[in-house]
């Protein structure tokens, strides 16, 4: 018995080694397992003050109503764009682009193997689609500028290539299908599209982003979800990016504090706040020029003599409204809607913003024949993004007060006051407005139309020489011709004193941890969301 | 003293305060201009956002501290004294008046013209106060005039309802018939017979409704409904407020309190008239 235990130790004994020899020899002859794959991770909320309508179709509604955001992370460009606000060949669909000799078209010569989120290949045909379907007149394309006019049709070369034929010069063409502009150059899928048709589409859209639409809660938030790999953006850093509709500042506040968002839409007077409780703030310097419209300068109203707007510019202490009212977070300009990333488009650098002379601004009045003042009315109103707009109002009417002019303040929401503006029914009214500021000499141009151009909607001019300022730079077929004009149209607004201008603010968010840099760009209408989720 | 002696003196005492508090009120309301160093309009935005004088960088100079816009807030305050009295003392004279008249011919001829003006006051009494005072100052625009107006019009079927139903228990008495007997028109027996008796419930509802009034008066100044800016009224101070809670809570705060004050007073002094004149009307 005792023989045949000692022979069965022997044996396990043998079977141990036996095994610890095998289990060493398969470790030895493995494969090392190498660094674990890179994948999109986590959450990344964004609580924004606006969303627009949320419909996820790129000529749906106007880019400057919130939506160019997700749309960036959805759709890529024709034309791709650098953060300061240049094309780029490097970003976009289009991986180069050539102007005709004669002018009258332009070749496009696209990426191939750019996804659409189901797989299939975006080619010419799909370009030609989305381009085409600019100019549907339930198509909403407000920043085609010149293009509009000038476009006569698409020409499919190859699969890889396309030529926009033109009815006459549009040097710009490049910049209006780029994402440095709006969301006009976006390339949406054309089979999937008039397979489910619009409405489908908007509530599942597919793009060729980084991002694909995963929930759209109307009125509530955008859910995206990220791909494992795009071509342009690589392994995006976050598995879902979340929009969520928050106009409430106090509650944007909140949702920071709480955890419940990563990044918040940031009022300027709130910074300090924000910043004293440990958080980030990123800005977007000089975003927005700020101006007080004189509205119908042609009737015979008081603000149809220069003198007088002169005098009104001279009567508002700018340097106090942005300190106060918009705390700091600004400088005054000389004259809206160009603000100091113009220079880069040809404005005059030179032009200062008008002094505060309440003397010389009553000397003015009184040339005019308006020694005792006048009455008018200044309309107030609030939006999520300028919630200094109503004490704006209040302050002007102040300081237009201590010169005479009596402003009496008319609180109207800004939906009936543009039906008003286009109705034109604010005779030598005035009216609080922003625009963003621009750096291109075309973006100038076009915003010059909408407000300056005698035919215009929203005009508030009906001045000839403005008119053929603005008509013979929608028609230049040269780059530095149009910069020239720009500088031109500059000065003539200046001298004028066409608006009351009060200055360019900042555009703030506020961050947690999640954040560690940003720059938010210079691309129209977007924060440059595609900085935050690449690595 | 008797325990019910005791007890009436109380009640007294009780009633100075909110006498106390009413008579500041309208003090200050009708001798604003001579209270304030002030104007209640004029900005200075360096001097924005002070603080009361008891905290650190307040001054005795603006002893409530300034508004966002750097004015004083103790000169707003009693400016807005005064818009909330006239606006209440207006409204409840037009409202008052026209419900009291309906009712009284409601509640004296009776039949389909009782039935017809006392559907109109239901369908008003129903209608949500606020909504329908906002719609009326949305189309006629914000002003004095179109917020007395729109308080009024939603004011006057509590008083409708109520002198009606005074009159429809008074027209049975005997002075009535014997009126009718000598003579009189129906249009002076109203005025002369039956108005004077009513006269007692009318002051006591009109008392009880001034805080009510300050209320709404307020809630659509705050909605941004009622007299627009500069004019300082206690509601749209405390809008302006409303973004600096966390920072500069004087801003709302003191409107507010001003705004709880009075109304408290009112009730309290509307009560004991109410007692006084006639305990009869306690369920008001």
């Amino acid at each position: 018995m005792k023989q045949w235990c000692n022979v069965l130790l022997m044996w396990l004994g043998v079977a141990a080694l036996g095994l610890m020899a095998l289990s060493t020899s398969i470790e030895a002859g493995a494969p090392s397992p190498g660094p674990a794959a890179v994948k999109p991770t986590g959450e990344l909320r964004i609580a924004s003050a606006f969303l627009g309508a949320q419909r996820m179709i790129p000529w749906a509604e106007v880019p400057s109503g919130g939506i160019k955001q997700p749309l960036l992370l959805v759709y890529d460009t024709l034309v791709g764009c650098t953060d300061d606000g240049n094309v780029s060949a490097e970003s976009g669909v289009a991986q180069r682009w050539e102007e005709a000799a004669d002018k009258l078209s332009w070749t496009f010569w696209l990426r191939k193997g750019v996804l659409f989120h189901d797989g299939t290949e975006l080619t010419a045909e799909d370009v030609q689609f989305s381009i085409d379907s600019l100019f549907d007149p339930k198509a909403v394309a407000p920043l085609l500028g010149p293009v509009k006019g000038a476009y006569k049709e698409i020409e499919i070369k190859d699969p890889a290539t396309i030529v926009i034929h033109l009815k006459q010069p549009a040097i710009f063409l490049p910049w209006n299908f780029s994402c440095a502009t709006g969301a006009e150059g976006m390339i949406l899928p054309k089979k999937y599209f008039q397979r489910v048709g619009a409405d489908s589409f908007a509530r599942a859209p597919i793009g060729s982003g980084p991002y694909r639409v995963a929930k759209n809660t109307i009125g509530s938030a955008i859910q995206l979800e990220a791909l494992d790999q795009h071509w342009r953006d690589g392994v995006p850093k976050f598995k879902t990016v979340t929009f969520m509709l928050v106009p409430e500042e106090s509650t944007r506040m909140a949702q920071l504090r709480t955890g419940e968002a990563d990044v918040i839409a940031l009022s300027r007077e709130k910074v300090p706040e924000v910043k004293a409780a440990g958080f980030q703030v990123f800005s977007k310097l000089n975003d927005q020029v700020i101006a007080v419209y004189m509205q119908q300068q042609w009737d015979p109203v008081p603000v149809a003599d220069t003198r007088v707007r002169q005098a009104l510019n001279l009567a508002i202490d700018k340097e106090a409204i942005i300190k106060f009212v918009f705390a700091g977070q600004g400088v005054p300009a000389p004259m809206y809607p160009i603000g100091s990333y113009g220079v880069a488009g040809g404005a005059d650098a030179a032009l200062q913003p008008y002094p505060y002379d309440p003397q010389r601004a009553k000397q003015l009045l009184a040339e005019a024949g308006y020694s005792n003042g006048f009455d008018t009315k200044i309309y107030s109103y609030v939006t999520a993004d300028l919630p200094e707009l109503n004490r704006l109002s209040e302050a002007v009417a102040d300081y237009l007060g201590r010169v005479g002019v009596r402003a009496k303040i008319t609180p109207m929401d800004r939906a009936a006051l543009s039906t008003k503006r286009q109705a034109k029914t604010l005779a030598g009214d005035l009216l609080p407005w922003s625009t963003p500021n621009r750096s291109l000499a075309i973006h100038i141009v076009t915003i010059m139309h909408t407000l300056h151009h005698s035919q215009a909607m929203f005009t508030s001019t009906a001045d000839p020489a403005l008119d053929q300022m603005i008509d013979r730079a929608l028609a230049a077929t040269d780059v530095a011709e149009v910069e020239r004009l720009v500088g031109e149209m500059h000065r003539y607004l200046y001298d004028h004193a066409n608006n009351i201008t009060i200055g360019e603010i900042h555009t703030n968010y506020a961050t947690n941890q999640k954040i560690a840099q940003w720059d938010l760009g210079r691309n129209l209408y977007d924060n440059n969301p595609r900085y935050l989720i690449r690595r | 003293m008797s325990p019910l002696k005791r007890f009436r003196m109380g009640r007294r005492w009780f009633l100075l305060i909110p006498l106390s508090i009413i008579t500041v009120m309208i003090t200050t309301a009708v001798l604003a201009e001579f209270l304030t160093p002030y104007s209640s309009t004029e900005i200075s935005l360096a001097n924005r956002l002070r603080p009361p004088f008891w905290e650190q960088g307040g001054s005795l100079s603006h002893p409530l501290g300034t508004d966002p816009m750097g004015r004083d807030l103790l000169t707003r305050m009693i400016y807005g004294a005064r818009i909330s009295l006239v606006v209440a003392m207006l409204a409840l004279l037009v409202g008052g008046g026209i419900g009291a008249a309906l009712g009284l011919i409601a509640g004296y001829y009776g039949g389909r013209l009782d039935a017809l003006v006392m559907r109109v006051a239901d369908t008003t009494m129903a209608f949500p106060i606020i909504l329908f005072a906002i719609l009326f100052v949305v189309v006629l625009g914000g002003s004095m005039v179109t917020t007395v107006f729109a308080v009024a019009l939603v004011l006057w079927a509590r008083y409708a309802r109520v002198i009606r139903g005074e009159v429809l228990s008074l027209r049975e008495r005997d002075f009535v018939a014997q009126a009718r007997v000598a003579g009189c028109s129906s249009s002076r027996i109203m005025l002369i017979h039956l108005f004077p008796n009513i006269l007692n419930t009318l002051v006591v509802l009109l008392s009880l409704q001034v805080g009510w009034v300050i209320i709404v008066e307020a809630s659509l100044s705050f909605l941004g409904a009622g007299i627009p800016p500069p004019t300082p009224t206690w509601g749209s101070m405390i809008a302006e407020g409303r973004d600096y809670i966390a920072t500069a809570w004087w801003v709302s705060f003191f409107p507010g309190l001003a705004i709880l004050a009075t109304v408290l007073s009112f009730n309290l002094f509307g009560d004991w008239l109410r007692d006084a004149l006639d305990p009869k009307l306690r369920q008001m």
